[in-house]
């Protein structure tokens, strides 16, 4: 099976770490992956908050893009696969709308959308029954000791006609499977699902720290020591609010990419590097349970 | 997010059934709306008011002159120019721009000094091949607005 991959802007910047780890493990589980040639941005929150052509039109490009490559889309970026599903229900319920975008996009970029492809989500691929037995037969470091919460936010369950990959969106369990195929200890919490502010961490950065607070505490009280997310809105947010610079206080836990736990586990090359660009430094955590090796 | 909310969801919905425009192109309800879609998932009504927050702050935006919050709208302005210079987001202009913007200086200063310290910020944009696609995009987009 061979994927286009998305990146999307965060994986190239504030969360290279779930790029290079996204990458290294799909590489080692030998899932071939090209990227999206000339990819643009999905256009996030700003988009659909203020204008809704764009919000449709952004991700739409990358579609066709992506249809011309010829396979189905890849994408670790909660909100990317948000708006990309999105825009593929738009063009497959949207009616007039979605006709008339189509025809502007022939004459834009001289092709349209088809609908041929599907966008999936790193998470919902890495919970395909196959994908994890092949993680299980590659395990070198089983996560044993480590308790972690599976954190899915709001974007990869929200809403749930158009986006879900899970059969209980109020109740999701393929991150949850993974972390148990890793070895390590899932804990269970009440925090799934709940919003850590998306965005908003740039323009109301008081409001992110209040919603962080209590999904770190709710962690905590369940007897957690560390996040797990698939978002780089969630990883930045709980890293960066949990950290004094970022107005945080007292006790801090970290919060891993998932990729970078099964990267981890599966001795997938890199890892170092990328838990160096976490502000809550994990690598004393992974040492005392000895899931890292001494440098 | 509703504790930041001056009207609750349901609020502005029944200002909307009852005609109470002016009260809700003008709250801040709009704007800290954090599109977390819970409450689309979970009306017993079926109502998407996630959508109608995304309807009423694109109208706010083109009708009031002023809005129930600077904040948000600075921040998805500079969002949406970055997109439109690059085709992506080039995140430290976005951030220069926001703070001119708003001249929110101060705020978070220690933050961005250990994003720099981490390299998590680029300090050169990625720029799409075939940016006129993106331009024709926001210039059809544009369109769309003045002719409603």
């Amino acid at each position: 099976m061979k994927y286009t991959y998305y990146p999307g802007c965060s994986l190239h910047s504030t969360a290279e770490e779930y790029n290079a780890s996204s990458q290294a493990v799909f590489r080692k589980i030998g899932i071939e992956m090209e990227e999206l040639k000339d990819w643009n941005c999905c256009g996030a929150t700003s988009a659909h908050s203020t204008n809704d052509y764009l919000a449709h039109a952004l991700p739409l490009r990358n579609l066709i893009l992506a249809e011309k490559q010829g396979n189905d889309v890849l994408v670790p970026c909660a909100a990317c696969y948000n708006l990309l599903k999105y825009a593929d229900y738009h063009m497959r319920t949207g009616g007039k709308d979605s006709e008339q975008l189509n025809e502007d996009m022939q004459e834009i970029m001289g092709a349209k959308y088809r609908g041929s492809i599907q966008v999936r989500h790193v998470v919902d691929v890495f919970a395909e029954e196959k994908v994890r037995e092949k993680i299980s037969s590659l395990l070198q470091k089983p996560l044993t000791g480590l308790k972690v919460v599976p954190y899915y936010g709001c974007l990869l369950t929200r809403p749930f006609k158009v986006v879900a990959f899970e059969k209980n969106p109020e109740q999701p369990v393929k991150l949850d499977q993974l972390i148990e195929t890793l070895g390590a200890e899932c804990v269970r919490w009440s925090h799934k699902t709940e919003c850590c502010g998306g965005s908003f961490s740039i323009s109301q950065p008081e409001l992110v720290l209040k919603l962080t607070r209590k999904l770190v505490e709710a962690a905590q009280y369940a007897g957690a020591e560390a996040i797990v997310t698939a978002c780089p809105l969630c990883q930045t947010n709980l890293d960066t609010r949990q950290h004094t610079a970022g107005g945080g206080e007292g006790s801090s836990i970290p919060v891993f990419y998932i990729t970078e736990l099964i990267g981890i586990a599966i001795g997938a090359e890199g890892s170092t590097n990328w838990l160096k660009k976490h502000l809550i430094n994990p690598v004393p955590l992974l040492r005392s349970l000895n899931l890292l090796a001494a440098s | 997010m509703s504790f930041a909310m001056d009207y609750y969801p349901n609020q502005v919905i029944r200002y909307v059934q009852l005609g109470g425009k002016d009260k809700v192109l003008s709250s801040r309800s709009i704007w800290v709306c954090a599109c977390c879609k819970t409450c689309k998932d979970r009306c017993p009504n079926d109502i998407d008011i996630s959508a109608v927050m995304d309807a009423l702050k694109e109208i706010a935006s083109e009708e009031k002159a002023s809005l129930g919050d600077n904040l948000v709208p600075a921040f998805h302005e500079s969002f949406l120019s970055s997109v439109q210079k690059y085709g992506r987001v080039y995140e430290a202009g976005m951030l220069a721009g926001f703070k001119l913007k708003t001249r929110t200086y101060s705020q978070d200063m220690q933050l961005g000094m250990e994003f720099l310290k981490k390299r998590k910020l680029k300090f050169l944009p990625e720029k799409v091949g075939q940016i006129r696609e993106i331009r024709q995009i926001f210039e059809k987009a544009k369109a769309k607005e003045r002719s409603r």
